[in-house]
């Protein structure tokens, strides 16, 4: 142990009066910080004879709590007083405060200038963000992840070879734009809605529905459990979508519902005819 | 009491109230609302023919397919170069490589070996060909006009990918004329 660590240690616990065995023996061999402890020690002695400044704190809340009433004349007593005990400990400055009503006047018109500069910001902040987040509504975000990613579905299924993969790609497409909805569920203003479930029950009705008896009986489980239990999910969610929107707005998420359940009945009247 | 404190907390939340009472839908809905708006004709005809390709197993129809795809996106690349708006025309240039590279240049090339080499159909797939350069060609004269000498524009790097899917229609023949030149020598 070197002198640094043991005068740290030193420092650290709580008696410096009594120290641990390894740090004694490093203390029995220095010289230096045998001294280092002697200050320590002498220190702690001297701490309790400090003097601590008079606290009137706990009076003057329990008076301010008895009597309410006279709170006004309690406060114009104890301000002097502070302002006296403060003057003790810190110089004239201190002492010469100005009087309690000139002090609760200046206070309140501080409160008062904060909460003006407060709302004239604040006031600009929303301002300055409404127009930059009208800005955003209006000019489209960058690429098209829809447009995305039904041209990559486009493109697997141009080279798809199995009836299989490309069921499986039309029910990609079908979820790319399920999930499209919601995203655009949140604006309830355009007929966005209207165009997307016709294109969602065309890839259900044409597409799904369409080639799910090219898929052999001995694939049907493996193929229609899945699909069957996506377009179930799908229809949960546009019912449940459908109810967050307003009753007159809501009729192309209920047909996205609608779509979806007819999809899963066809795909689940099929495995069961492979299963007979 | 410090009475006084409280205007300020006041203020604060009778200002966060009212922001909240003003605040519209998410923002960004808006804006992909009108970017579905903006691309519904393309996304129309990508279900379309995504339908039809679902439905195909001749790699020469779903060239021709492919084709109809690079009509449509060449014809909407030039419109979005003549109105100089590169963002767009960056992603849709992207698309269009995509489509000639993956879709046009790959069932080409699926076909040429699907066929026999003295076989009429071979003139299929330079009808294919040449319907993607009737696409290009006037989308190509577009880009260069709006692009200009301009090396960081947008146009010129659509250019380039252009030339490169070029290439690739190309080989995809190519290598079905040198395969019969060398059974011819």
């Amino acid at each position: 142990m070197n002198c640094d660590i043991a005068q740290r240690r030193l420092m650290s616990i709580e008696d410096p009066a009594q120290v641990p065995a390894d740090l004694r023996a490093h203390l029995a061999s220095c010289g230096s910080c045998r001294d280092w402890q002697g200050h320590l020690v002498q220190l702690e002695r001297h701490i309790p004879f400090l003097p601590v400044p008079v606290s009137r704190a706990r009076s003057r809340f329990v008076r301010k709590l008895v009597a309410s009433p006279k709170k006004k004349q309690e406060a114009e007593q104890t301000v002097p007083e502070a302002a006296a005990f403060a003057g003790t400990i810190a110089g004239p400055a201190l002492a010469a405060a100005p009087s309690a009503p000139r002090w609760e006047k200046r206070r309140w018109l501080a409160g008062l200038a904060a909460a003006l500069l407060l709302t004239v910001f604040s006031w600009w902040l929303f301002r300055s963000s409404d127009s930059g987040s009208s800005d955003a509504k209006t000019a489209p975000p960058g690429n098209d992840p829809l447009l995305a990613s039904l041209l990559h579905y486009d493109l697997q299924l141009a080279t798809a070879k199995s009836p299989r993969e490309r069921i499986n790609l039309l029910a990609d497409v079908a979820q790319a734009l399920h999930d499209e909805s919601r995203t655009l569920a949140g604006d309830t203003g355009g007929n966005q809605l209207t165009a997307l479930a016709g294109l969602y029950k065309q890839v259900i009705k044409y597409g799904i529905a369409k080639q799910a008896p090219a898929i052999p009986f001995a694939e049907r489980p493996r193929v229609f459990k899945p699909l069957i239990d996506q377009l179930e999910k799908a229809a949960q969610a546009s019912e449940r979508l459908a109810k967050k929107i307003p009753p007159e707005q809501n009729s192309p998420v209920q047909d996205m519902a609608a779509s979806a359940w007819e999809g899963r009945r066809i795909l689940a009247t099929l495995l069961s005819e492979g299963k007979g | 009491m410090r009475r006084w404190l409280l205007l300020p907390v006041f203020a604060a939340t009778l200002l966060c109230v009212t922001a909240g009472q003003n605040a519209g839908p998410p923002p960004g809905v808006a804006g992909r609302a009108a970017q579905f708006d903006s691309n519904y004709g393309l996304i129309q005809v990508l279900i379309e023919n995504g339908l039809r390709l679902a439905g195909e197993d001749d790699a020469l129809k779903r060239a021709d397919y492919c084709d109809g795809l690079v009509k449509c996106f060449a014809a909407e690349l030039k419109k979005a170069s003549a109105d100089n708006n590169q963002a767009r025309v960056a992603e849709l240039g992207q698309h269009l490589h995509d489509l000639l590279s993956e879709g046009v240049a790959a069932n080409l090339r699926a076909a040429r070996q699907q066929l026999p080499a003295d076989s009429d159909l071979v003139k299929g797939l330079h009808s294919v060909r040449a319907q993607a350069e009737r696409s290009l060609a006037p989308v190509e004269e577009q880009l260069k006009q709006s692009a200009g000498a301009n090396a960081e524009h947008a146009g010129q790097r659509v250019l380039k990918l252009i030339r490169d899917a070029r290439s690739e229609l190309d080989r995809s023949l190519e290598l079905r004329d040198l395969g019969r030149g060398s059974k011819e020598k």
